[in-house]
């Protein structure tokens, strides 16, 4: 691209454009307008069976989603007429999710989309700047979308390429415990409902979270509150529901191995982020203290940010997020890496539709995959509407328990533009909430 | 597609390698072909995988993990699940008309660094075949380290390993590169001071030197030296590299390829990634290991290097070529691409029985 083209591209590009603006100016610096396409093309004997021709974002903004997250997608275009697609969803950061896409696409704008390794490796290490939720969350949705194509060029889903599916039954997931009955109604009763509606649906897990938010000591009451509504919780749902409990990194060491050394009874299936995740080491002092399984990993970005935990046998559960972590390529290799530890893997998805169904097709394929998140309640609410509105089939909904596995090739889904259309995305948004303690200080959320 | 039968068969070479081939055919006339070790009595290799094997029978080889679980849960041994995973790949790859680099998510590279396996012999013989090695198209080396007998393990012995490669290099050139393989033999005292001697020479990695010790005592040669080791061709599970890495104690991952198959290797592969630590899988074995290596070699992105054993013999390199239509033959030091489906190989029936060990 000389710099009459890159002015075109520019002035009257469409979504492309901005990442070979993008491009080129780095390789400007080099004295190279356009070499770099050729420097990532691998040297094949023969020509590739199909090329990437347009890389396209689609921000989705709907009421019925969380204010923080409206739905990033990655579409990649081939000249096959092949398109794949892919999820970049980062909560408080769309737009920079979405204009980070539009960075990497120089990685594989003309370049073979079934070498989705050579190009992960690409995009992680010609960022130069490594790691991070943004670099992580559009390598997340280009991986995703590349993988997707890979699938439908071979005719197979992507389980299948992994060398699943472990259980023809699906993948096993949980639910939030989402209120069925008025807000108002006492915790008792509305886990007493949630329960009836789970065993007539076959769910056998859900997650919830303590309530209100934590100092780093915390007082007799708050602690108590925690622990209170967990025994009601146990008690009401019985023995045959799996539940697992997510502190958020609303505490801090001290203050979850209180609440974790009095729950042991309860044998909940973790507790999830019982502490921030910055800090292995204080991850470590509350999981060498207590017999509850501890897990955490939705923040972490790529195998490499997951190498400690692992190494130092500091969690029983990893929760990476196929759309944060480095896509299906990455996720992938966090299991690996946990399997020989004797991690299970419980992969976190709170996002869109699209990085939901790309993470089972990784669990399908994982020996020691235990339990696949979505943040939905029991019963279908707007999001559902909106997923079966964009995707034309009710994504992420159990059956008995276990999350179908799609059949078609590729990620087996067909997102529908029309649908996107209807739902034009309306700016980035802030963390779905901001808390703060009585004083005024700083809360985590 | 089903699995619906299983042939193993023990293959010699004129020289006297052995290996077993097996062929796994489906109902759908796609036949996979896949390669593991003859050890010291073939026939007993080959009755063990007559004994499992037949458990696939009836199992979808598209699905190489579940296949890999049903396996291990009947009690199969490595071989056996390491042939099924190589041959449930290969038919993949020529189901979807995509070689098996494609399948595991490459190609990360068009071409695949060689490493010649050299054999024992005296320093004019090790010369020869470096030299025979080089004129087919090898630049990088392995060769066995020979121990004395322990009273002989003095200066002498580190002084002659050491000339005995720096002659090499001069025959060679300054372009080659060499693995010095000592087989586990040395103690690990004695390996770090024949990688001491070895620094400045800058060998690609000196292999397994010392045995299947505590990974703290493996460990214990890296933390006295800059010369890189390589260790793995006998660990059956990818925790064993994991406890190595952990210690700090290995640069290069030697998982055996004829124990591991593909997918291990692979997930080994991504363990070692966050280590900064390559991987080249080890194989001594025939043309269908080297090719299944080259292919999983071709989709890792921290793979250093496919080593496949280099014979002096015309007549073996020969078979080899006739069993799986390969010559073997890398281009100044790389191995181009196998790109057809599966394995990229065209293994010959006829060759297989021509050189299949009698009973």
């Amino acid at each position: 691209m000389n710099r009459r083209d890159l002015l075109k591209a520019s002035l009257f590009g469409a979504a492309a454009a901005p990442a070979f603006a993008q491009g080129a100016r780095q390789s400007s610096a080099l004295g190279c307008e356009d070499c770099f396409v050729k420097e990532i093309a691998l040297a094949m004997p023969s020509a590739p069976r199909l090329r990437v021709t347009g890389v396209k974002t689609f921000g989705v903004t709907s009421d019925v989603l969380p204010r923080d997250r409206p739905h990033v997608f990655v579409k990649v275009e081939t000249d096959a007429g092949v398109v794949g697609w892919g999820e970049a969803t980062l909560e408080g950061k769309a737009a920079a999710a979405m204009q980070a896409v539009h960075d990497l696409s120089y990685a594989i704008m003309g370049q073979d989309p079934m070498q989705v390794e050579h190009h992960w490796q690409s995009m992680y290490i010609h960022a130069f700047y490594r790691s991070g939720p943004v670099l992580g969350s559009a390598i997340s949705g280009i991986d995703q979308a590349l993988w997707d194509i890979r699938g439908k060029v071979l005719g197979r889903p992507v389980h299948e390429l992994l060398g699943g599916p472990l259980d023809d039954r699906g993948v096993r997931g949980y639910y939030h415990l989402r209120p069925v009955l008025p807000r108002e109604a006492p915790y008792r009763e509305q886990v007493a409902a949630i329960r009836e509606r789970a065993e007539k649906f076959g769910v056998t897990a859900f997650k919830t979270g303590i309530p209100g938010y934590y100092e780093w000591i915390d007082t007799h009451a708050r602690i108590k509150e925690a622990i209170e509504r967990l025994c009601i919780l146990r008690e009401v749902m019985g023995d045959q529901i799996d539940i697992g409990v997510d502190f958020h990194a609303k505490t801090s060491p001290a203050v979850a191995l209180q609440i974790c050394r009095e729950v042991e009874d309860l044998n909940l299936m973790f507790v999830e982020e019982p502490c921030p995740p910055e800090n292995v080491k204080a991850m470590k002092r509350i999981s060498d203290r207590t017999t509850v399984p501890i897990a955490t990993g939705e923040r972490l970005i790529t195998h490499y940010g997951c190498r400690e935990l692992i190494e130092g046998k500091v969690v029983d559960i990893l929760q990476p997020d196929v759309n944060h972590v480095g896509g299906i390529s990455a996720l992938w290799k966090v299991g690996a890496m946990a399997e020989a530890s004797g991690v299970m893997m419980a992969p976190h998805a709170c996002e869109g539709p699209v990085g939901a169904v790309a993470s089972t097709h990784v669990d399908a394929a994982m020996p020691n995959f235990l339990v696949q998140e979505i943040c939905s309640g029991v019963e279908p609410d707007g999001k559902d509407k909106l997923w079966e509105e964009l995707l034309g089939y009710p994504a992420m909904r159990m059956v008995g328990g276990y999350y179908p596995l799609p059949t078609k090739p590729g990620l087996g889904i067909e997102v529908d533009e029309r649908a996107l259309a209807r739902h034009p995305f309306g700016g980035t948004k802030p963390f779905v909430s901001l808390p703060v303690h009585e004083d005024g200080s700083i809360a985590s959320p | 597609m089903k699995i619906a039968g299983v042939a193993p068969r023990a293959i010699a070479e004129p020289g006297g390698r052995r290996y077993v081939v097996v062929r796994v055919d489906t109902d759908e006339g796609v036949s996979g072909y896949a390669e593991t070790e003859a050890g010291p009595a073939p026939q007993l290799a080959v009755d063990q995988l007559k004994r499992e094997l037949p458990a696939l029978v009836g199992m979808n080889p598209a699905r190489a993990v579940r296949v890999d679980e049903d396996l291990r849960r009947s009690g199969a041994s490595l071989a056996s699940r390491a042939v099924a995973n190589v041959a449930c790949l290969d038919i993949l790859g020529k189901a979807t008309k995509a070689s098996v680099y494609e399948i595991l998510g490459g190609p990360t590279r068009h071409k695949v660094r060689a490493l010649a396996v050299l054999g024992p012999g005296s320093d004019a013989e090790l010369r020869e075949n470096v030299l025979a090695a080089r004129r087919e198209g090898h630049r990088a080396f392995s060769v066995p380290l020979t121990m004395p007998s322990g009273m002989e393990r003095g200066r002498r012995f580190y002084t002659g390993v050491r000339a005995t490669l720096d002659s090499l290099r001069d025959a060679a050139g300054e372009e080659c590169d060499f693995v010095l393989d000592c087989g586990g033999r040395p103690s690990p005292g004695e390996a770090r001071s024949i990688a001491d001697r070895m620094e400045g020479f800058h060998l690609l990695w000196m292999d397994e030197p010392c045995g299947e010790l505590s990974a703290f005592a493996q460990a214990s040669i890296s933390k006295g030296s800059a010369t890189p080791v390589g260790y793995g061709r006998g660990f059956a599970e990818n925790a064993r590299f994991q406890d190595l890495l952990r210690e700090d104690g290995v640069d290069v991952l030697r998982p055996a390829l004829a124990i591991h198959g593909l997918t291990s290797v692979r997930k080994a592969a991504a363990i070692a990634e966050t280590y900064y630590v390559a991987v080249a899988p080890f194989h001594r074995g025939g043309p269908i290991g080297a090719a299944a290596g080259i292919q999983l070699c071709a989709a890792l992105p921290n793979s250093f290097v496919q080593e496949t054993p280099f014979s002096a013999r015309l007549a073996d390199r020969q078979v080899r070529a006739a069993i799986s239509g390969w010559d073997e033959k890398p281009v100044d030091g790389f191995f181009p691409l196998l790109g057809r489906p599966g394995l990229g190989l065209d293994v010959d029936e006829r060759a297989l029985e021509a050189h299949t060990v009698a009973r």
